[in-house]
């Protein structure tokens, strides 16, 4: 997504974090857990707003939280600071930033290869873990006071959310080409 | 689209000397006392510090209640630190729970859970203490004043707290056209309950595509909107209710400072 218009740039990721937020009722039955899409827009934002509008809507989507706008899984408010798992929201930036580097910038009439588009994806989900297994580290380490071992921790916090995040990536393959295609179509 | 509609997320509105301080003045204020409840461990400073608290609480003329039902989504880390702590703690056992795997409950295991389950509550609870009191478009206001230094360093800080102010003002008006567009499409007869995982991508995006052309829609109105009164980014703007630093925020400044050096001379002292 790249615009000449500054203006025109802010509104439509803002935008986009409404629609994140207020998309987060749609919840797809998929096995035990069931998923939001909040983490599949980390992917997307990144992909279909490019690197920095990507980074900037999730940013704005975590003040949100933060100052109390009930958009976590949780809802929100400063009190999140101290959740062991607030790691994987705080990298929620930095994955898009990434997925939407990895994904290339945008050519005219090309799509993603898929090859390119399925390392930006896995590349950004990578990245949502190397931030938030070190933050539960840290967090039980400094607020509960109890260093944890590697495999516990990888039991604790990667383990189970790896299938949903199978799924999530394998959703955003699908959704990524013909979302792209949609924002180009509307460009004037 | 009436003023009414913008969320208010944790906000309750009341009359109190707290919801009349600057965002700016609060926010600094909760992550210095967010710091000091971490520091405390000594028994008289801990007592101290929750008699300040609670007369915070009061203060606030919010009703207990709210702060109770505010609590409840961190029941998960409540219990999480109590298991971590009672039973993973070791030292000397005063109850040892019979079963396949043998868990004990330890002294240092209940002081340590307890001292901790009391910093996170009063974290919580002073985290509430801002938003429960401030508006989230205040707060936005504050967090703007309070990086405005980082302007210096070509952070766009006004683009920022805007773009958090239209996603606020928008999330009402986009859940509406969510809800819309997925009533629409189930009735004609989308499932996302059916069929594998590509046929659930595909009604994802049936949902997606309708909602995310009406924002691109959306957004071309309200930024042409936006220029047409005379918006320019990175000029600086005018606010229709400015920040204003007032004897109430001095008065709180004091209380605070006093607050904070009390507790750190009774940690030393005892």
């Amino acid at each position: 997504m790249i615009r000449k218009n500054r203006t025109h740039n802010f509104v439509l990721t803002a935008l986009t974090v409404a629609f994140m937020t207020a998309g987060a009722w749609i919840r797809v039955p998929a096995g035990p857990v069931p998923f939001s899409l909040q983490t599949l827009f980390v992917l997307l934002s990144g992909i279909t707003l490019g690197p920095r509008l990507g980074a900037a809507a999730m940013g704005v989507y975590l003040t949100l939280g933060l100052i109390g706008l009930p958009v976590f899984a949780a809802g929100g408010g400063p009190g999140y600071l101290l959740s062991p798992t607030f790691g994987f929201l705080l990298a929620f930036p930095l994955a898009s930033f990434v997925t939407g580097w990895a994904a290339g910038p945008e050519i005219y009439g090309k799509k993603i290869t898929g090859t390119r588009l399925a390392l930006a994806l896995f590349a950004g989900t990578a990245v949502v873990y190397l931030v938030g297994l070190p933050w539960l580290y840290l967090n039980l380490k400094f607020v509960q006071g109890r260093a944890l071992g590697a495999g516990s921790l990888l039991l604790l916090g990667f383990v189970p959310f790896l299938p949903g995040d199978l799924v999530k990536i394998l959703m955003a393959f699908f959704l990524s080409n013909p979302l792209r295609q949609a924002v180009r179509s509307r460009r004037s | 689209m009436s003023f009414f509609s913008i969320p208010l997320g944790q906000y309750y509105p009341a009359q109190s000397v707290i919801h009349n301080l600057d965002p700016r003045f609060k926010i600094l204020a909760l992550a210095a006392l967010m710091l000091l409840t971490f520091s405390v461990s000594a028994p008289v400073a801990v007592i101290l510090h929750t008699a300040a608290l609670l007369g915070c609480v009061t203060a606030s003329s919010i009703p207990l209640r709210v702060f109770a039902r505010g609590l409840k989504i961190f029941f998960f880390l409540f219990l999480f630190t109590a298991v971590l702590h009672l039973f993973f703690t070791p030292g000397t056992a005063i109850l040892r729970l019979p079963g396949p795997v043998p868990l004990k409950i330890t002294h240092e295991g209940l002081v340590r859970g307890a001292l901790i389950s009391w910093r996170l509550l009063g974290v919580i609870a002073l985290s509430f203490l801002l938003t429960f009191t401030t508006t989230p478009l205040r707060v936005t206001r504050g967090i703007e004043a309070l990086l405005a230094p980082l302007g210096k360093f070509r952070f766009p800080v006004q683009d920022f707290s805007l773009m958090m102010m239209i996603a606020i003002r928008f999330i009402p008006v986009l859940a509406t056209e969510t809800d819309r567009v997925w009533k629409a499409q189930r009735s004609r007869g989308a499932d996302l309950r059916k069929g594998g995982v590509k046929a659930r991508a595909r009604t994802l995006l049936s949902v997606l595509y309708p909602v995310f052309s009406g924002l691109f829609r959306r957004a071309d109105e309200l930024a042409i909107a936006l220029e047409a009164r005379g918006y320019v980014p990175g000029k600086p703007r005018t606010s229709m209710c400015p920040l204003r630093w007032g004897r109430g925020d001095g008065i709180a400044l004091l209380v605070i400072l006093f607050w904070v050096g009390g507790i750190f001379l009774a940690g030393r002292v005892v």
